[in-house]
């Protein structure tokens, strides 16, 4: 007959149950017969379909008795069936054992049958053996094993937990409408009688503890992320606490401590794929976390309840990132997780215990087929230095690394003698070659005499930096800075580094520096120290790049960090006076600044464009407290009094110059005088000026319309309240 | 078609499921739906104002009622085609709670009904000793991202049914179980815009 016709056989039994359901034992003694003697899997799959169907307590046109007391023909049909190498056909065993276990336990505890609790053990040792195998599938032995056979696993996990409960005893207060749920909830190790006669109470007390340990320790210790089972997993303790709460600090303090930051993925996937694993296990979390303090299992006294409160937020503030973000944007630190695949027990890449050939390379070979080394000729180092590396070696190694090595390779030679047809074996040793040996022994000792590790080795000093790695170098170290910068001022990386909480605080000599209380801005006065007077000195391109750094932190917000600039340009200042005079240079003569001036100009460059006309005070700031001006710098101002929108400030500004700082008082009378010649519009504005600061000011006809002298009673009445705020200022 | 069962979810068991629904009933998958909120809330003539039935109470009834309320105002906001569609399909909106059917897979449309199966489930304690898949796929709640996501599951599905059907007869050497995350990921990739969740999760 075809698997077609068996199945159409089969489904026209089972059609029968749904109209007369008490020929169900016959139905099952049918299926039970077809299902072990079957040569095709698709009809396997069907009986197992069947099975799963027919036993799990969503089938409840037949009695759970009548389903009992099919048990004896069932369990050696499961048994069958487990060995067929599917998937398919194994889940469904594995979740009828499930359905099926209460039962049996139950019916062995009533009436001690010996012979369905052998079937049922049987099973069971076959499903916790291979819970964590590839099982029905072979292994591969690589990183794929571990996501193999997930049906089968997640079935296997269930049924896990289902012996856990049924082998525990619930604690008596439990919730009296749990109370009245079906009697195959309540079947428990309680219902054996202590010297019962087929069931050992405390081997399945015992047993259950231990299974409780075998899921709980995985999430712990499976380093992959496997997101089915560890979801599984969850899923189940949570059911398995809310029948025996007894388990609930094992199982809490076993998700408490589950880190999925720390766990692999399998070599060959996507990052996007881990990505969704990872988020995949953190909402189911987050879910079984929830409906536990709904359901009142976490409570507020329960230690690890502020560490599950904080596991949801941030799960929680991951899930909106992403979402805003869009599940395929990186967030911040998010990264792959690849494992170079070790194996502890074989830390070998080539482990065969067999030999190709008889060759060296054949024997003692333990690194990867890939592995440049190789293709290194050994034989090019000097014996003595050789001798040397290998003993150091050998000092150094760890002993279960040699060992295992060691009996790689004698496994080899076993291999070799017995391909060599056992010859080897038999052979007898000599004396002489006893003795040559001892003399080799000797003589390689003689020879090492003068042997001295530190002498013989002497590794090579380490190139100097190029000035690519150094850029590179010194770019993180301002980024460190800059990073810094955005702590908060009460941080304790920050607020660790305090002079005078220390000790020596009361020396004179350590008051004096710098920075003896870590504020908010000190990173800055470090950075500007090291770009003037560290790394200047030696490199000024180096210094540049903390300059260019410091200059872009001012300009992405010029308005609130005129401060930065001003102490910034101050240091440069200060740096390039002191060491560009000589030291006996008491004469007033006014020293060469250029680099203060090129960053000076650079920072009113990007300044000026910016400016609005509110931004008196801080652009008064900058000039009154930048060390130095020179015309240069000053007739930047031009293009500010020029624009209509901003002259009043420019105006103010040259006025505020003019007023208080002598140097460039000349510059700025220049300014005007241009502007004067130069500029209609602003005729009567720098008229008046000039009229008041110029002493060689001769008007040329002043126009007198109306306009123009309204615009003139305008800028007089700023210039009065410039020359008052300036003074403020 | 396989033998497997599909259910749809969503907040009211009217747009975003139906829609979904629809769709994979016209593909010949087995599929029912259902809601996971209180009690169905439709648009009603204001915002404060919204038409509140409890779940179970026919498409028909609740269209008719709109109809004789504000026939124009419904035919304007599509309230009207979607009851009328939802007549077709089934007799009246379902609460997810109240379902005692068991399911392969489920897709939820929104992330607070993914959220409130998965709870579900764990609060019916798994005494079923069943495997169900649950998907959720996130649409928007209206007209045309209905339509969208609709078409985004119906994808899903078929390339599930596709890897299950072929994992049994080993016509691909792998399981459907083992290839789930891999459509998962292939399916994202496509629909960046359609943020996935998924839990296997027992009955």
């Amino acid at each position: 007959m075809s698997a077609e016709e068996v199945i159409q056989g089969l489904s026209q039994v089972r059609g029968m149950l749904s109209t007369q359901p008490d020929t169900f034992p016959q139905v099952i003694q049918a299926v039970c017969g077809m299902a072990s003697t079957t040569p095709h899997l698709e009809v396997q799959q069907w009986c197992s379909k069947f099975f799963v169907d027919t036993f799990s307590s969503e089938f409840t046109l037949v009695p759970w008795s009548t389903k009992q007391n099919s048990l004896a023909s069932l369990l050696p049909v499961l048994m069958t069936l487990s060995s067929v190498k599917d998937v398919y056909v194994y889940k469904n065993v594995v979740l009828t054992s499930t359905c099926v276990y209460d039962m049996a336990f139950d019916l062995v505890a009533k009436v001690s049958n010996q012979s369905i609790w052998n079937d049922m053990t049987a099973l069971k040792t076959k499903i916790i053996q291979d819970w964590d195998t590839t099982y029905p599938l072979t292994p591969s032995n690589d990183d794929t094993d571990k996501f193999k056979s997930i049906g089968s696993r997640l079935a296997s996990t269930k049924f896990i937990s289902k012996v856990i409960v049924v082998q525990s005893a619930p604690l008596q207060s439990s919730d009296p409408r749990r109370r009245a749920t079906s009697a195959s909830n309540e079947i428990s190790i309680n219902q054996v009688h202590p010297n019962h006669t087929v069931l050992n109470k405390l081997a399945l007390d015992v047993e259950a503890q231990k299974l409780l340990d075998t899921i709980t320790s995985y999430l712990q210790a499976e380093e992959y992320l496997v997101p089915q089972v560890l979801i599984a997993i969850i899923e189940t303790l949570v059911c398995i606490i809310q029948r025996r709460k007894q388990f609930i600090p094992k199982v809490f303090q076993a998700i408490a401590s589950l880190d999925l930051d720390s766990k692999y993925q399998q070599s060959k996937d996507k990052f996007i794929k881990f990505k969704l694993m990872k988020r995949f296990v953190e909402r189911a979390i987050k879910n079984a976390l929830n409906y536990c303090m709904k359901a009142g299992l976490i409570t507020p006294q329960l230690p690890q309840n502020g560490t599950f409160q904080t596991m949801v937020s941030s799960i929680d503030a991951r899930m909106a990132e992403q979402r805003k973000k869009g599940i395929l944007t990186e967030l911040p630190g998010e990264k792959a997780r690849r494992k170079i695949k070790v194996d502890p027990k074989n830390p070998f890449p080539r482990d065969a215990t067999t030999v190709e050939d008889n060759s060296y390379t054949s024997l003692y070979q333990l690194i990867d087929e890939t592995n440049p080394l190789l293709d290194f000729d050994a034989s090019l180092i000097p014996q003595e230095t050789l001798a040397n590396i290998a003993i150091a070696t050998i000092a150094s190694v760890d002993t279960n690394k040699l060992i295992t090595a060691l009996s790689i390779v004698s496994a080899r030679y076993t291999d070799l003698i017995t391909k060599a047809g056992g010859s080897v074996l038999k052979q007898e040793v000599k004396d002489e070659d006893l003795k040559d040996d001892d003399l080799d022994n000797e003589r390689i000792l003689n020879a090492n005499d003068d042997f001295n590790l530190e002498s013989t080795f002497v590794l090579p000093e380490p190139k100097p930096f190029t000035e690519e790695q150094k850029k590179r170098h010194l770019q993180l170290i301002i980024n460190n800075f800059f990073d810094l910068s955005k702590l908060p001022a009460n941080h304790k990386s920050i607020s660790s580094f305090n002079v005078q909480n220390e000790q020596v605080a009361t020396s004179v000599k350590v008051a004096d520096v710098a920075i003896n209380e870590w504020g908010k801005n000190s990173w800055l006065l470090l950075l500007s120290r090291l770009a003037t007077r560290g790394i200047a000195s030696e490199d000024h391109e180096l210094g540049d790049l903390i300059r260019e750094a410091i200059y872009q932190y001012f300009v992405d917000n010029i308005h609130e960090r005129i401060d930065v600039a001003i102490e910034w340009l101050n240091e440069e200042w200060f740096t390039e006076v002191t060491t560009n005079s000589s030291s006996d240079d008491t004469s007033r003569a006014l020293v060469e600044t250029p680099t203060y001036l090129k960053w000076a100009e650079k920072v009113l460059d990007s300044v000026i464009p910016f400016l609005e006309s509110n931004d008196r005070k801080i652009f008064i700031r900058l000039l009154s407290d930048l060390p130095f001006l020179n015309a240069h710098l000053v007739s930047q101002i031009k293009s500010l009094c020029i624009d209509p929108q901003r002259s009043a400030l420019g105006f103010q500004s040259l006025q505020f110059l003019i007023l208080f700082r002598p140097p460039v008082k000349q510059a700025c009378i220049e300014i005007l005088r241009d502007l004067y010649e130069n500029n209609e519009d602003l005729k009567t504005t720098t008229a008046s000026l000039l009229k008041k600061y110029d002493t060689e000011f001769k008007p040329v006809d002043e126009p007198k319309s109306t306009e123009d002298s309204q615009h003139t009673a305008q800028s007089k009445s700023k210039e009065t309240t410039a020359e008052s705020e300036a003074s403020k200022d | 078609m396989s033998d497997l069962k599909f259910c749809t979810v969503c907040a009211m068991n009217n747009n975003r499921s139906m829609e979904s629904h629809k769709v994979l009933m016209d593909a010949g998958f087995n599929v029912s739906s259902c809601g996971t909120g209180s009690m169905v809330r439709l648009p009603g003539p204001s915002i404060d104002r919204p038409n509140v039935y409890p779940f179970g109470t026919p498409y028909e009834k609740i269209y008719k009622e709109l109809m004789s309320q504000d026939s124009k105002l419904y035919r304007a906001n599509g309230l009207a085609r979607m009851l009328e569609r939802n007549q077709k399909i089934k007799l009246a909106p379902q609460k997810w709670h109240e379902g005692r059917d068991v399911f392969d897979f489920v897709f939820t449309c929104e992330e607070r009904c993914f959220d409130s199966v998965c709870e579900d489930l764990l609060h019916r304690g798994g005494n079923l000793n069943k495997i169900v898949h649950v998907i959720n796929v996130d649409i928007k709640d209206d007209d045309e991202n209905a339509k969208i996501g609709g078409q985004g599951i119906l994808q899903l599905a078929t390339m599930l049914t596709d890897a299950c059907q072929k994992g049994k007869t080993h016509e691909d050497s792998v399981p459907f179980e083992d290839k789930i995350m891999d459509i998962l990921t292939e399916w994202q990739e496509k629909h960046p815009t359609l943020p996935l969740l998924y839990a296997p999760a027992y009955y």
